[in-house]
């Protein structure tokens, strides 16, 4: 272990001293959108999987490392050429006047590309998962996320006020304002988690590549219910909130929403998946292929 | 090094080159070191700002509201005559894809309102200075208001969502980023010239009332110069 961690070290000095043209563009283009992200998308909570994106899609890519060493025939040119000549234009456009989802988008393709000349189509193809993976690190824009979980922040509302009313508690639903008891909660700030929609998605996308990955079959099932399950998760916070204001008050509630809140959907949105996982396992099997099962 | 890694990674740093050498460097800020309460009168015709905090918006700490205006103002006045006009002004220093003006079809819908009428129109402030504004009318289960804003970005004043996109576009292309704001005026009443006329003359009134060299921050330079006789 320690000699092959070693001779990885001595391989990346060589590297960069043989290649350092292509270590130079790569920090020349990656380095300021790290910063623009790590400023803007990063720091809201659209993106906070951003930094856990990059650190885990680049660990899938260098754990195979061997794998991609011993598979790797430089591609096609006309690919390479194809793939930057959209990135290039794309990225500086981005860039320069500050569509980052479009920079973002742009570097990926660079980086693809760039990749693709190096170790050819078929490290790529089995890299499809990674590369997929990586692909969350693209901001979305803000105007895109509203119009998808506008109908979203409705429907967990409904369901809130449903359900506590089931439960004896005095909760309304007026247009997108909560009454419950003499509070009013903005539905707006209440359903704020549903921002996380993505970055649950990512995490829940790792989760399910990581453990049953071999399993495609069955990973696809789960992969689909994670948007379902971050609503769940939105229900459970916003559930959480409406019940803390009644109990304890407002004050209790503001403090829930800027300390806990985000972790609270988070931390359910994982236990979610976890008992989805569990409660699938026949399906799990009986969706295994002979050799899978085996292994 | 081979003539691959050199082609690779020149094209990579032509890209980094690039997007440097074509990113906006100048600024246009029309608001300066002004502030938005000092620059609107408190008196516009018979209409006087009154202390109130009925108003529809997404604003709490933290939130998207706070993050994306640097400066608001929200106004009720009411007039013995004419119907109560609130005035609602959000500005934001640097408009860029994340950090935006939100416009009110957005916001309105985001607080459960429906939009039930959209519609372009021009706001006289002098002979040959006319105000593109976008009035709209929302209806929520309790009421119905009438709407009448309008965006500045630098100096253009576009009314939809698209054309506010393009012009920032446009105006990043010639080299410079602009300060953004929102003027809404509304109106809880219905689709009557009353209160329809009422919002498109207060504007105008509260254009013309401002100091000649203030306007610029609500309607850009090109049409506050065409005010002045």
């Amino acid at each position: 272990m320690a000699s092959a961690a070693s001779a990885v070290r001595t391989d990346w000095q060589s590297l960069v001293t043989r290649h350092w043209p292509l270590f130079l563009g790569m920090v020349a283009m990656c380095v300021p959108t790290l910063v623009s992200l790590a400023r803007g998308p990063w720091s809201l909570e659209s993106g906070v999987h951003g930094p856990i994106v990059v650190a885990t899609g680049l660990w899938l890519i260098f754990r195979r490392l061997p794998e991609i060493k011993r598979d790797m025939v430089p591609g096609k040119p006309l690919f390479t050429a194809i793939g930057l000549a959209i990135a290039i234009p794309a990225y500086a456009f981005g860039r320069a006047f500050d569509f980052i989802s479009i920079e973002v988008a742009a570097l990926l393709l660079t980086l693809l590309s760039v990749s693709y000349a190096i170790v050819g189509g078929k490290v790529i193809r089995s890299m499809w998962f990674p590369i997929f993976y990586l692909g969350f690190i693209i901001p979305i824009p803000g105007w895109v996320l509203d119009t998808v979980t506008q109908p979203l922040k409705i429907l967990v509302s409904e369901v809130v006020t449903w359900t506590l009313g089931v439960f004896g508690y005095e909760i309304s639903r007026v247009g997108v304002t909560l009454y419950v008891a003499n509070y009013q909660l903005l539905v707006e700030d209440a359903c704020a988690g549903l921002n996380s929609l993505v970055s649950l998605s990512a995490i829940g996308l790792f989760y399910v590549y990581m453990l049953r990955g071999s399993n495609w079959r069955y990973s696809m099932i789960l992969l689909v219910l994670v948007v379902p399950i971050a609503i769940a998760a939105n229900i459970i916070r916003v559930m959480a909130l409406v019940l803390i204001t009644y109990h304890f008050g407002d004050a209790a509630a503001q403090g829930y929403l800027h300390n806990f809140a985000g972790m609270v959907t988070f931390t359910s949105a994982l236990l979610f998946i976890f008992l989805i996982d569990k409660i699938l396992t026949p399906l799990r099997d009986s969706l295994a292929s002979p050799d899978e099962a085996m292994s | 090094m081979n003539r691959r890694d050199v082609l690779l990674g020149g094209s990579m740093v032509v890209a980094a080159g690039a997007a440097a050498a074509l990113t906006p460097r100048k600024r246009l800020v029309l608001l300066g070191d002004r502030k938005l309460d000092a620059v609107i009168p408190k008196k516009i015709d018979d209409w006087n700002y009154v202390p109130s905090d009925a108003f529809v918006l997404p604003k709490s700490p933290g939130s998207l509201a706070d993050r994306l205006y640097s400066q608001t103002l929200t106004r009720l006045y009411t007039s013995p005559t004419q119907p109560p006009i609130m005035l609602v002004i959000a500005y934001g220093a640097v408009q860029n894809d994340l950090l935006q003006l939100h416009r009110p079809e957005t916001c309105y819908a985001a607080v459960g309102y429906t939009i039930s009428s959209s519609r372009t129109s021009k706001v006289e402030l002098a002979p040959a200075a006319l105000l593109p504004v976008r009035e709209l009318q929302a209806q929520s289960e309790m009421r119905v208001e009438q709407i009448c804003y309008w965006t500045r970005i630098g100096d253009d004043l576009p009314t939809d969502g698209r054309e506010q996109r393009r012009v920032k576009l446009q105006q990043q292309m010639r080299g410079y980023l602009s300060d953004g704001i929102l003027v809404r005026i509304s109106t809880v009443g219905d689709q009557s010239p009353v209160f329809v006329d009422a919002l498109t003359n207060f504007a105008a009134r509260m254009v013309q009332s401002m100091q000649p060299e203030d306007r610029m921050v609500l309607v850009g330079r090109p049409l506050a110069a065409a005010m002045k006789p």
